[in-house]
């Protein structure tokens, strides 16, 4: 069988490894490293990352939260408000 | 929440630092004053300023002090109640209780040439309630008024008693009929200087920065400047310096320099360094720009944000006297660079870093030689090329080694940097072109903010992409343990902090949105954004129109609960192309309306562009989850067919797959199919095994996307593709 013929019959496989934390494919995509959105790892696995929680409503812009201690300051658009770690976190 | 400011600045990000030691905050912005925060939540000027009165002296009349004798009296406000961890660096009275500088010397004062005497001495009392105590010094005795009034000027008076501040009374009165004392006051109890960053490393606060105040004006001969557009400012500013745009004589330097005198919100006045009013010689508009020093590095004193100075002692203290020749000063020192644009101190190490643009530099000083004479000496010129832009971008990461760096938003150079305190490079480097994507707005740049977060041990910096609809759009990552880049749209999120909750201990990463919500992000378990229990989520629109649509079926949507008004929603054709995304502005039970739209097509922030139809789909608060790899089977000039596609999933309830011929991305897809589930789980959600097959094409290279579009756990373990070459 010739070389040429032999290649034609071939069928191949390729996997994509995206699961392992250690071997993550380092080749560039058209230049970018990776066009991977809304994933990262648990378990060894590519998983949807975890969402958010609403704790409180402003209506303002919230532009800063800064912990010291137990309070928690809030910067809105025309506003400082205080409140503490219980109050969001809990 | 309390709200313990009002009316407060919105021009940029207020910068905090807290001293566990003394169990205050400052809060710097470079628009209003520099301020303490206590933990009660009350809020000071970050010093106390000096009296602004001199004492007067009258006879009280038979006393101690001796004939013909002169005295000079001063006197010192202090607040003893407020601050009771601040611990100053000279005890008066026996109290360390953060105190103002010293108030103009009071006549010098002549005791009786016959009779010792004693003195009353009437001082003027603060205005703030938090003020609690004046401190009375006094000269030594001299035999001439001069010597007295030198004595004085030089700052060598002792303290004699206090007496109560008295709000209200305007003044109050301490008689003086001591023989002396012995503890000098202080000079260089300085109230902090204008900047606009702050951090803090025991012992010290540092301030860093002031950005440029510009924005358009009009302005009378009188020297009045007044704010035409919706800018504001506020009295922090006073005493920089001030230009407008097409004044190019008079001011301070014959060249159109001034200084600048706050009003009111938008109006100011041009003044010398005296105070004096300045005037112009027409009346016109234009752009006025303030400016405070831009790269000059401050610090308070000891535990102390209500002092911001330094007193260097240059002469020995003599058998006579105790004082010394000392030099007091604002405890200040220019760096270099152009404008500071970002402070913070090396995670797990004493080192200072300084970043500066306009040009670019990063500096870094060591701490554990501050308040030393050889801290100057340790700065350390880290790069010259990359400077972190954006002070918010600042955050201690975990980088792929494990060891704790600081990372910064360069936007000059279109990278994050990475920061050991050796070195500041780049890291971002796998992902360029999202990277020349970013906005081109300093406004915008300057948003942007980052944090790690320790549950999905995500290195993470939220920014703007250049066509943004709103301020920040995108989620920037990387998996700290894997070196993993990743991004996401993540509308609205305009600050990111890491919290602490004492009441299980773990550091959580909250999170606060252009739409006024405030939250948790990486919250374990969770898969969507914001969204409240119950309620329609996702679905199939009945009609539309280019800011709203009517969802099909008849399950509603929650108009109760808060999460939907504010929330995103992401819309596709029935395909699952065409994505575009929308901030919902009101809801009704079957209806949802958007104010702010990112559209596939057109430039309209407001309407969809194509406008949605009937069946196409709709859904809220989804975090989109998509995997694009090219295949080429390392034979990348061959021919070849794609048969088969394996996916190796679980939860797998709303999953497709996009196909593009050669390295096309978006808007490209050829098509999309959804994988048929096979064993062992093919009757649950769990598919661990699932197969597609893909139509018949000759590809050289083919890219395969993996979309789901579900508000669950969805993980993917593999994808396997099979080919047949040159067929």
């Amino acid at each position: 069988m010739a070389q040429s013929e032999y290649q034609s019959q071939l069928t191949t496989v390729e996997v994509y490894r995206g699961m392992n934390e250690r071997t993550i494919p380092a080749n560039l995509e058209n230049g970018e490293y990776t066009r991977t959105k809304g994933v990262s790892f648990r378990e060894g696995r590519a998983s949807r990352i975890p969402g958010k929680k609403l704790k409180e409503v402003v209506g303002d812009p919230v532009l800063r939260i800064y912990q010291f201690g137990n309070i928690v300051l809030v910067q809105t658009r025309y506003n400082l408000l205080k409140t503490t770690v219980a109050a969001i976190a809990e | 929440m309390d709200n313990i400011l009002t009316g407060t600045q919105s021009r940029y990000r207020d910068s905090y630092a807290f001293s566990p030691e003394c169990g205050l905050v400052v809060r710097a912005n470079g628009e209003e004053k520099v301020q303490v925060i206590n933990s009660s939540g009350t809020v000071y000027p970050a010093g106390i300023k000096a009296p602004t009165v001199a004492p007067t002296i009258v006879s009280a009349g038979t006393g101690v002090l001796p004939i013909s004798q002169y005295f000079v009296y001063v006197y010192v406000y202090a607040a003893k109640a407020q601050f009771p961890l601040v611990n100053a660096s000279v005890a008066v009275n026996g109290s360390l209780a953060p105190r103002s500088n010293q108030s103009p010397s009071s006549t010098p004062f002549q005791i009786s040439a016959t009779i010792p005497g004693q003195n009353t001495v009437t001082v003027t009392c603060s205005p703030l309630t938090w003020i609690d105590t004046i401190w009375i010094f006094r000269t030594n005795a001299f035999a001439t008024s001069i010597e007295a009034t030198t004595a004085a000027s030089a700052g060598d008076c002792y303290f004699l008693g206090e007496v109560p501040n008295i709000v209200g009374t305007g003044t109050t009165t301490y008689v003086d009929n001591l023989a002396g004392g012995t503890t000098l006051v202080e000079l260089d109890n300085y109230v902090a200087p204008q900047f606009q960053y702050v951090t803090y490393y025991d012992p010290y606060y540092y301030g860093w920065g002031n950005n440029t105040f510009s924005a358009e004006c009009s302005y009378a001969t009188t020297g009045i400047v007044t704010l035409t557009g919706s800018d504001t400012w506020f009295d922090g500013r006073n005493g920089q310096f001030a230009t407008i745009a097409n004044i190019t004589s008079g001011g301070i330097d014959g060249q159109g320099l001034f200084y600048f005198k706050w009003l009111t919100s938008t109006t100011a006045q041009l003044v010398d360094a005296s105070g004096a009013n300045l005037t112009l010689p027409v009346a016109a508009t234009s752009t006025v720009s303030i400016q405070g020093p831009a790269a000059t590095l401050y610090r308070s004193k000891i535990q102390n944000p209500m002092g911001w100075g330094d007193t260097e002692n240059i002469a020995p203290t003599t058998s006579t006297s105790n004082d010394g020749l000392r030099i007091p000063s604002l405890t200040a020192m220019r760096v270099g660079g152009g404008y500071g644009t970002a402070i913070a101190v090396i995670p797990d190490q004493a080192l200072l870093k300084l970043d500066a643009e306009f040009p670019a530099s990063c500096y870094t000083f060591n701490l554990q030689l501050a308040g030393t004479a050889n801290f100057v000496g340790t700065k350390k010129l880290v790069s010259n090329v990359f400077s972190v832009t954006s002070n918010d971008s600042q955050y201690s990461a975990v980088n792929t080694n494990g060891r704790m760096v600081l990372r910064g938003m360069d936007y000059k150079n279109y990278s994050i940097i990475e920061c050991d305190g050796l070195t500041q490079l780049p890291v971002s480097t796998p992902i360029p072109l999202i990277l020349r994507r970013l906005t081109k707005n300093r406004g915008r740049q300057l948003l942007t903010h980052g944090v790690y977060d320790p549950f999905t041990e995500l290195n993470c910096m939220w920014v703007s992409t250049y066509d943004s609809a709103s301020l920040i759009n995108l989620l920037i990552y990387e998996h700290a343990p894997t070196g993993f880049w990743g991004i996401v749209e993540d509308y609205d999120v305009l600050c990111s902090s890491s919290i602490q909750d004492p009441y299980d201990g773990t550091t959580k990463t909250f999170l606060g949105t252009q739409s006024g919500f405030i939250g948790q992000g990486f919250v374990d378990g969770l898969f969507n954004n914001w969204l409240p229990l119950t309620g329609l989520m996702n679905g199939t629109m009945a009609s539309a129109t280019s800011n709203s649509f009517v969802r099909a079926g008849s399950t509603n949507f929650n108009i109760v609960d808060p999460g939907i008004v504010g929330n995103w929603c992401m819309i596709t054709d029935p395909n699952g192309l065409h994505e575009q995304w929308g901030r919902i502005v009101s809801v009704t039970v079957d209806t949802i309306y958007f104010d702010i739209v990112k559209s596939y097509m057109g430039t309209s922030y407001t309407v969809f562009d194509p406008v949605p139809q009937d069946g196409w789909l709709f859904y809220i608060g989804m975090i989109d989850v998509r995997l694009l790899k090219y295949f080429d089977f390392n034979t990348p000039s061959t021919d070849k067919k794609i048969e088969e596609v394996w996916l190796t999933s679980k939860n797998h309830t709303n999953t497709s797959m996009r196909l593009y011929r050669e390295r096309q991305g978006l808007p490209y897809a050829t098509m999309q199919v959804t994988p048929n589930q096979l064993t062992p789980d093919a009757s649950t959600s769990d598919a661990m095994f699932t197969r597609t097959k893909i139509p018949a094409t000759l590809l050289k290279t083919v890219g395969l996307e993996v979309v789901d579009r579900s508000y669950s756990d969805w993980q993917l373990a593999n994808m396997t593709v099979k080919a047949t070459l040159e067929p």
